[in-house]
């Protein structure tokens, strides 16, 4: 109250003695932030800081709290991302990996997130998808994308909206199982031609370390022909079916039960990858904002102090006036 | 992936047996006497030294011999590969132990869908309902024996 | 192997791909457990998804999955799907 009084003291000298005060009202804002307070106002108001200071300590809480999500989610995830890592080991070691076959129709599917906020992870993916479509498009050739999560769409409309065949979101309303990616590759098998299926994926390493991957399927015809001219591929040959059928019928049944198996092991490693993304990415958020808090704290101190200093030499200034 | 072991020059004595389900391994690199698995021609037994072949599998039962343990399986579907270096992987999209299946449940399925085998009218619902039928009477058979 | 081509098994025929024929047979499997191993299983066949096919570079309507109990209307959906119909959303 008393300091009211004499603030409005203050005024009245400082409109009889403007240029002291306002030297001083000049010098302060200048220093500690771009707004410039009117001339002939009273403090520097320190609303516009503490306004700051409080949306940046909200938005450190919510990164923290986004941050500890991510982590739990990620615990469950990665444990039925290393159960189902056993799933497409037979399938390699049967069909070997071939990356570089040369085939007309190339489809390439391309996983990522709905979400965002999770980091870089999106954009590899993208970006090696998009190498794939340059490397295997060509005279005779073809390449087109099945797309899956909103994020991937997102990019690859840009430039790439003729060679797009199927999109797929919503995918992680339930947690990942087999049946529903099952679902999804027999839909994609129903509507997409190919004659080679390239999956792209982030392979989960660590929670920080996060690799683009990408498997291929080879179509059953195209496996035939593969294993008829030899090359990783031409062991086939020495296996035996079982099963009275011909090999074409059971190497169409395997390509589709690989592509399922491997389709899933990718969601997951996905999964576990964007999870791990937006863990670090919440975590040097919650930092950044954590160091601009600081900042700004000490903006408000100055700011604060400037004021007090100022009140009091007016007041000084004032008193000594009216004595002498 | 780990890599496999390369052909051996003899017969090993032991096989060594990967089962994977999608939710999980049940069975990594362990070494058995010989698994029985549900080829589409019926059970299969594969011993140490079989000869490599790719078999898809029926509903049936999946035994794993080992001494004198046997441990039995339900499989849904799925393949099994044997390789030539004695490492026989089985790939199935579920598996159950035979004690957790239930009778009445079983029952019940297989008289519906013989039901609905005879009054099926479409291709596809006839497919339908004989895979039903295939798969209950597997279950019932496991039940059984 | 064999030169004689064998029949294609009947679930093929039918339209069914290995994916289909082999997930009917686990939700039938899955089915006939006691509990609690039911209930367990019945959080591996949850399934929801959304899929929009794109035509010259246009997406068409949006087509959504979304089936709890897959044993029954995964053959549903099988068949909407052979006659070309809208599915049942539910």
């Amino acid at each position: 109250m008393a300091m009211a009084v004499l603030r409005r003291e203050g005024r009245r000298v400082l409109l009889s003695s403007p240029s002291p005060a306002a030297a001083m009202a000049a010098r302060s804002p200048a220093v500690s932030q771009p707004e410039i307070a009117p001339l002939g106002a009273r403090s520097i108001s320190t609303q516009v800081v503490r306004n700051r200071m409080k949306s940046v300590k909200n938005i450190q809480k919510i990164t923290k709290a986004m941050k500890m999500v991510a982590a739990s989610k990620l615990r469950a995830v990665q444990i039925r991302t290393e159960n189902s890592r056993g799933l497409w080991q037979p399938f390699t070691a049967l069909l070997g990996d071939a990356p570089n076959v040369d085939v007309k129709k190339n489809v390439i599917v391309a996983i990522t997130s709905d979400k965002g906020l999770c980091g870089g992870i999106n954009s590899t993916s993208v970006k090696v998808s998009k190498a794939l479509h340059k490397l295997t498009s060509g005279p005779e050739k073809e390449s087109k994308y099945v797309i899956l999560g909103e994020k991937g769409k997102v990019q690859l409309i840009r430039d790439s909206k003729q060679s797009i065949e199927m999109t797929v979101s919503e995918l992680q309303k339930n947690p990942i199982n087999y049946t529903q990616i099952a679902v999804l590759a027999d839909d994609i098998l129903k509507n997409v031609k190919f004659d080679a299926l390239r999956v792209v994926f982030n392979k989960f390493e660590s929670v920080i370390s996060f690799k683009p991957t990408m498997t291929t399927i080879l179509s059953p015809e195209v496996m035939e022909k593969e294993s008829e001219s030899g090359g990783k591929v031409g062991d086939l040959d020495s296996y035996e079916i079982e099963g009275g059928e011909t090999k074409s019928e059971i190497l169409q049944n395997l390509t589709e039960f690989q592509f399922s198996c491997v389709l899933y092991n990718g969601a997951l490693e996905n999964a576990c990858s964007e999870l791990g993304a937006r863990m670090s990415a919440m975590d040097s958020s919650s930092r950044n904002a954590g160091d601009m808090l600081d900042r700004l704290t000490l903006t408000y101190n100055r700011t604060r102090q400037a004021s007090i200093t100022t009140e009091l030499i007016e007041i000084i200034s004032g008193a000594s006036a009216l004595e002498g | 992936m780990k890599p496999r072991p390369p052909t051996p020059a003899s017969i090993p004595t032991k096989l060594t047996v990967n089962f994977v389900l999608p939710y999980k391994s049940e069975i990594d690199n362990k070494e058995v006497d010989m698994v029985i698995v549900p080829a589409t021609t019926g059970q299969m037994g594969v011993l140490p030294g079989h000869v490599a072949t790719i078999t898809e599998l029926k509903p049936g039962v999946l035994s794993v011999h080992e001494g004198n343990d046997v441990t039995k399986y339900f499989v849904s579907s799925g393949f099994a590969f044997v390789h030539a270096n004695s490492v026989a992987d089985i790939v199935a999209v579920e598996a159950v132990p035979v004690d957790q299946i239930d009778p009445s449940l079983v029952q019940k399925g297989l008289a519906e869908f013989t039901a609905k085998l005879g009054s099926a009218s479409t291709d596809l619902e006839k497919a339908e309902a004989q895979i039903g039928v295939d798969v209950h009477s597997a279950l019932n058979a496991a039940l059984a024996g | 192997m064999s030169a004689t081509t064998a029949a294609v098994p009947f679930w093929r025929a039918a339209g069914m791909t290995y994916i289909g024929y082999s997930n009917i047979c686990a939700a039938l499997v899955r089915n006939c457990l006691k509990e609690p191993f039911k209930s367990e299983a019945a959080s591996r066949e949850k399934v929801h998804f959304s899929v929009a096919k794109w035509a010259d570079g246009k997406q068409e309507k949006p087509m959504l999955w979304k089936l709890g109990d897959l044993t029954w209307f995964f053959m549903l959906q099988l068949s909407a799907q052979m006659m070309n119909k809208d599915l049942v959303p539910w």
